[in-house]
Order: structure tokens, then C-alpha cells, then sequence
């Protein structure tokens, strides 16, 4: 019932969501979920409650689970080298398991 | 000496203005920590309000107006645009402690416009009756987005360099103008803009212009102002911690670059019969830095730059210097030049 799945939770600013979005469609993704929040770094302050006239650098942190931890590597890689070089963003995987395997 | 005081006790009475005096009561709230909150789906829907109202004026008038009259201008504010952002690259990024990325895109929000800068002056012009082209609105674009490309083809070679000097290289995605410029008409601010224009242009918009988006304007414009000294006086903390350079460059920038603008309006004027309210006008988009639709623009372009320090240059010190200084500065050299 269980399965081993990999879970991407990309951090960064909402200004580079759909570039990043691209990337997870490319690499075959089969769907995200999109949180917004606010929080500090050492690019940025990210005030979440105060008032912003600019929302586009509120944080969102995008998550995807897939199954294949090839894909996930693949993923994590590109973002890294692509993006996160020299702007704001963090990357991490971990092992999740998950039920119905069809979705992912 | 007269037109020195006249223009101080005009700053003195632009305090008591509901531009400028809102605008400070903002920063004081702000500064005293208060909570007071105004939900970001109001400033948005006012910005679009705001420049509808410019928008569908501008297009009323150019309906009647010879659009030869027009080009001039524009080549004016496309140059202007692009001289902001060499004047930024060559004098703040030589500043010590600033990073030359940094300092371009800085000198990009500068040399982009600001759409609420421009509202408060054409407001000023109204009161003092002064006469202008409505279509000066329609010059925006023309400045805008040549500054934003320039600043981010720039930044992008500027960061390129930092990397050649390091061993150490990766991808790098191309620059795509065709692209920023798209995002930048997209945008929100520029398409409410474009979308008043052609519905002033092409329809019959004046009685809702006449019951609705004219009688709004100057309250909406009050409640902008605070939002912008709210903003403004938050922004002041993160410029604290990038070089002092940047607070000395937004302190003159805007009086500089609106000084090199007027200059420009001189010449269309006398070659045109560009109006004096005009040549302010341009004078202030120039001035003027952008706060809400230049930024994200800029950040998605050069990812390197530190937003605090452009964000933080234009909102918290360019604008109010530009609301403050700029507009009564250029209306009255307006006076006695013309």
C-alpha cells in the first residue's frame, strides 16, 4: 500500500515561480502545490504581514513528490545549476512515502 | 533671491498639500509603529483607477491632437531613459562599496516612471493651472521600458564579468528583449495605462470619466500617498544596511535627472510648441523612480541585485524627494523660464 517517493520543496521568490514551474513540466512532473508565505534570508527580508506593494517577492515554496529519485536528482540538479546560482532559493529532497502511486 | 523664497514657501505650503502632507503622515504612522494596514487589493485597485483616469484623458485628447507633435517627445523620453541608466552605471557603480549590478539596476528603477509620482504632478499642474498635453501620459511607456531593458542587458554583462574574474561557471539563460519587453507591457500598471488609452481613443468614455474616474482621482491619489509613506518608512531600515552611497544618489537623482529632462522640453518646446505644463511633466517622469511595477521587472531580469538596495533607493528616498522637491522645483523653473 505504502511506496518510497521522493519530496522536492523548492524555496524562493514568487518573481521566479513560473521559470521554476517550466522546469518541473519539463522534467515531467505531474503536479505541484504552491504555498506563499514570508520569512528571512541573507538575500532579502521577506516581511510576510507587513504591507508590500510588491507581492512578487513574497516566498512561496513550491512542493512536488515524484516517485523516480533519478527524476528528483535530475530536478534538484537543474534548478541548482540553472537558478539558484545567484538567486534566492533552496532545494531540498527528502524521502517520503506516499499511497496512492498513480498520482505521482 | 525672490524665486529662491517663492520656491521655499511652495515647498512650505506642499507640506500642507494632501499629496505630500499624506505621504508624511504615512512615514510618521509608519515611524511610530503603528499597525495600521491597508490591504494590498486596495492600493492595487487604486494604482488601476489612477491610471485609467490618466489613461482615458490622454486618449480623449489625442483623438484631437496631431500625434506629429508627439514624436519628438517620445524620442526625448526614449533618450532620457537610456541616458538615467549610463549617468547610474557610470557614476554610482565607480561609488566604493557598491557592486556594479547593484548600481545598474538602481539607475533602471530610476530611470524607469513611477505611476504615482506622475498622478501627484499632474495634480499640482491642475491646481496651479497650469496647462499641459494630456497625452504626455502616453510618453510613459516610451521611458519606462527603454531603461528597464537597458538596465538589465547591462546588469547581465556586469554580472558575467564578476563571473569571468571567478573561476567558476555555470549555465546562464540569454537575455531576451523581446521578452522584458512583453512582460513590461503586460504588466499591470502599463496595461491599465494602455487599456485607458485606447478606450479614451476609441470609445466615448466621458461621462463615467466625468462622474467616476475624474472625481476619484484626488482621493484615491491621498490614500496612495499613504500607503507610499507606510511603504517608504519600512523600506528605510533595509537601505540602512546596503552603502550610504545609495541614499546621496537617490537624494539628487531625481532633481539631476528632471533637471536633464527640462532641458529636453526646452528644445521640444521651442522646436514643437511643447507646452510649459508638458515640459514639467516630462521633467517628472524622469524625476520619478518606479516603486510598484519597475521592481519585479528588474529582479526577475538581474536575479544578482541586491533588492534592498534598489527597492530601498527609489521607495524610501527617490519618491519622497521627487513628491517633495521635484514637482514644486520644476513648476516653478517653469514659471520663470517660460
Amino acid at each position: 500500500m505504502k511506496h518510497h517517493a521522493t519530496l522536492i520543496s523548492i524555496m524562493t521568490e514568487k518573481v521566479f515561480e513560473e521559470e521554476i514551474l517550466e522546469v518541473l513540466e519539463q522534467e515531467g512532473a505531474k503536479g505541484y502545490t504552491i504555498f506563499e508565505g514570508g520569512g528571512n534570508g541573507s538575500f532579502h527580508l521577506h516581511p510576510a504581514q507587513h504591507l508590500s506593494m510588491v507581492d512578487e517577492f513574497r516566498i512561496v515554496k513550491i512542493e512536488v513528490i515524484v516517485l523516480d529519485p533519478n527524476m528528483a536528482d535530475r530536478i534538484a540538479t537543474r534548478l541548482m545549476e540553472e537558478y539558484f546560482e545567484d538567486q534566492p532559493g533552496i532545494v531540498s529532497l527528502s524521502d517520503v512515502k506516499v499511497f496512492r502511486q498513480q498520482k505521482f | 533671491m525672490e524665486a529662491l523664497s517663492g520656491f521655499i514657501s511652495l515647498i512650505l505650503a506642499g507640506f500642507q498639500t494632501p499629496t505630500l502632507g499624506f505621504l508624511l503622515g504615512g512615514m510618521f504612522m509608519a515611524a511610530m509603529g503603528s499597525r495600521l494596514n491597508i490591504p494590498d487589493q486596495v492600493y492595487k485597485f487604486i494604482i488601476f483607477v489612477l491610471l485609467m483616469k490618466i489613461g482615458l484623458r490622454g486618449g480623449m485628447e489625442i483623438r484631437n491632437a496631431n500625434l506629429a507633435e508627439l514624436l519628438l517627445p517620445a524620442f526625448f523620453a526614449v533618450l532620457i531613459g537610456v541616458i538615467i541608466v549610463f549617468i547610474g552605471k557610470i557614476a554610482l557603480a565607480r561609488l566604493p562599496g557598491i557592486r556594479p549590478v547593484d548600481a545598474i539596476a538602481t539607475a533602471g528603477l530610476f530611470g524607469a516612471v513611477s505611476a504615482s509620482t506622475f498622478a501627484a504632478a499632474m495634480l499640482h499642474l491642475d491646481d496651479v493651472g497650469m496647462e499641459y498635453e494630456a497625452w504626455v501620459s502616453a510618453l510613459y511607456p516610451f521611458m519606462d521600458i527603454p531603461a528597464l531593458v537597458l538596465a538589465i542587458v547591462l546588469g547581465r554583462l556586469a554580472t558575467q564579468k564578476e563571473e569571468l574574474k571567478s573561476t567558476h561557471k555555470h549555465k546562464r539563460k540569454e537575455v531576451n528583449i523581446r521578452e522584458i519587453v512583453i512582460d513590461s507591457l503586460q504588466g499591470s500598471a502599463l496595461s491599465a495605462l494602455i487599456l485607458g488609452l485606447l478606450l479614451g481613443l476609441l470609445t466615448k468614455p466621458e461621462p463615467v470619466y466625468e462622474s467616476f474616474y475624474n472625481p476619484m482621482f484626488r482621493g484615491f491619489l491621498s490614500i496612495l500617498m499613504i500607503i507610499m509613506g507606510i511603504e517608504a518608512w519600512q523600506r528605510l531600515s533595509e537601505l540602512r544596511r546596503v552603502a550610504h552611497w545609495y541614499a546621496v544618489y537617490a537624494a539628487i537623482a531625481p532633481l539631476l535627472h528632471g533637471g536633464i529632462a527640462f532641458g529636453f522640453g526646452i528644445i521640444a518646446h521651442h522646436l514643437t510648441g511643447f507646452s510649459p505644463g508638458g515640459v514639467v511633466l516630462l521633467a517628472i517622469l524622469a524625476a520619478s523612480s518606479s516603486d510598484i511595477s519597475g521592481p519585479p521587472t528588474l529582479r526577475a531580469g538581474i536575479p544578482s541585485a541586491n533588492p534592498s538596495a534598489f527597492i530601498g533607493s527609489s521607495t524610501s528616498i527617490g519618491t519622497p524627494i521627487c513628491i517633495a522637491i521635484g514637482i514644486p522645483l520644476f513648476t516653478e523653473l517653469a514659471t520663470i523660464v517660460f
